[in-house]
């Protein structure tokens, strides 16, 4: 890919990123600097790719393996089994309920989303990426991805609800097992 | 397809269309054709997703950090000598590095300039540098006239690189071009020293810099009508300000 790409790399890309950076890191500034070493890396790696149509699951592979990077793993993996059971469908919430919330709050809930899930979680809301890719930037199968989507929503609806009925919140389980 | 696993499929379907010709989707789709209340479900469902989809794409990322990307590329670009390290351009790149002043003239024909200096010998000294271990003792003068040169250094250090190679003053390459360094004790704190002949006579500002991360280093360079210098200490910013 040609040098002159990049600014249009980063205007395509950055905002995404940032967003998927947010919802992992859970801070602005630690948000800011994966994204800016993920594009520091594309620019000493990146001539490597020679097929731009992959540049955007590059980019995100790497700011996830990044972020992975910086944390310990016994420290991100949370125990799927000590989870609450999958709410399949969470009644009571509507869209225009959350239509009615703060982008913020939303952040927040999802931010409080088992990591596990709301790492495809956040890349499926991105919407830029299919399943098939979330699950090539994760390194999970197919099957996994969907069914982490599929307990991610029900935990966000979860929080959302509980959040619009002015619930407390209750954190999920932090106690962590090896993979 | 029972509905469950119509279910398990469609909740990965993104609620802007998509993914409305991926065959993965084709039969769960055909399957809500033929069941209202699936439909009725999936639309509610897609609604859901499109609005919590719109409040994260309420969320901008902070002022400026589409400039410090593009910042930090164009810094990137000058020169590309091996030497570059990822911490470096996140440092230049952020927020938290304080750079009072660059002054980015050297090409790579001229070598190395001061700030490539500085970059280099942070990262020499984070990865390479044998912790004082095996010092030559023809260096104890020099450094001893290190612990004592009065401040600013910038401005009262003179150094002769044949004095510091007369002395098996361990020496590294950058980009070709001989670099010495020499490591000195003062006012209790460790200070290294890098000096290499001024390849870049026009540039004489001071610059000064914070690497991020666990080691953090502060580091400062300059040149003179004879050499170029970079000075990094792990004592902090304000330690090292005293000695410029």
């Amino acid at each position: 890919m040609h040098a002159e790409a990049f600014p249009r790399l980063v205007e395509t890309y950055y905002t995404g990123l940032y967003r998927f950076a947010l919802s992992l890191a859970r801070n602005a500034s630690d948000a800011s600097d994966l994204t800016q070493q993920t594009f520091f890396i594309w620019a000493t790696k990146g001539h490597m790719l020679r097929d731009e149509a992959k540049a955007k699951t590059w980019l995100f592979t790497t700011l996830y393996r990044e972020f992975l990077r910086g944390r310990r793993r016994d420290a991100r993996v949370t125990a799927i089994e000590d989870l609450p059971p999958t709410e399949q469908d969470p009644p009571g919430l509507e869209a225009d309920v959350i239509g009615k919330m703060d982008a913020q709050v939303v952040l927040d809930a999802l931010q409080e989303v088992a990591p596990v899930f709301r790492e495809p979680l956040t890349l499926f809301y991105l919407q830029e990426l299919s399943y098939l890719e979330i699950a090539e930037i994760l390194a999970v199968p197919i099957g996994t991805v969907m069914s982490r989507l599929s307990r991610g929503k029900a935990q966000l609806r979860t929080l959302l609800e509980q959040r619009a009925s002015g619930g407390q919140v209750i954190s999920f389980p932090q106690r962590s097992v090896r993979s | 397809m029972n509905e469950h696993d119509a279910k398990f499929h469609l909740r990965a379907m993104r609620p802007n269309g998509a993914d409305a010709a991926d065959p993965m989707f084709a039969e769960p789709l055909a399957e809500a054709a033929r069941d209202p209340k699936l439909q009725a479900w999936l639309e509610r469902e897609r609604a859901i997703d499109a609005m919590t989809a719109a409040k994260l794409a309420a969320i901008a990322p902070p002022a400026g950090l589409r400039e410090a990307i593009l910042a930090g590329a164009r810094a990137s670009s000058r020169g590309g000598g091996w030497w570059r390290q990822p911490w470096w351009l996140a440092a230049a790149a952020g927020f938290a590095v304080l750079i009072a002043a660059v002054v980015l003239t050297t090409t790579r024909a001229r070598g190395p300039s001061a700030v490539e200096l500085a970059q280099f010998a942070a990262n020499d000294l984070m990865q390479a540098h044998d912790d004082h271990v095996g010092f030559p003792a023809e260096l104890a003068d020099v450094q001893a006239r290190l612990s004592g040169v009065a401040a600013p250094m910038s401005e009262t250090l003179k150094l002769d690189v044949e004095e510091l190679r007369r002395n098996r003053c361990r020496s590294v390459r950058i980009a070709g071009h001989e670099v010495f360094e020499i490591c000195f004790p003062r006012d209790g704190a460790w200070y290294h020293l890098y000096v290499m002949r001024n390849s870049d006579r026009r540039a004489r500002a001071l610059h000064e810099s914070e690497t991020q991360g666990p080691d953090r280093l502060a580091i400062a360079a300059w040149s003179d009508a004879r050499n170029s210098y970079a000075l990094v200490t792990n004592a902090g910013r304000e330690a090292l300000r005293r000695l410029l």
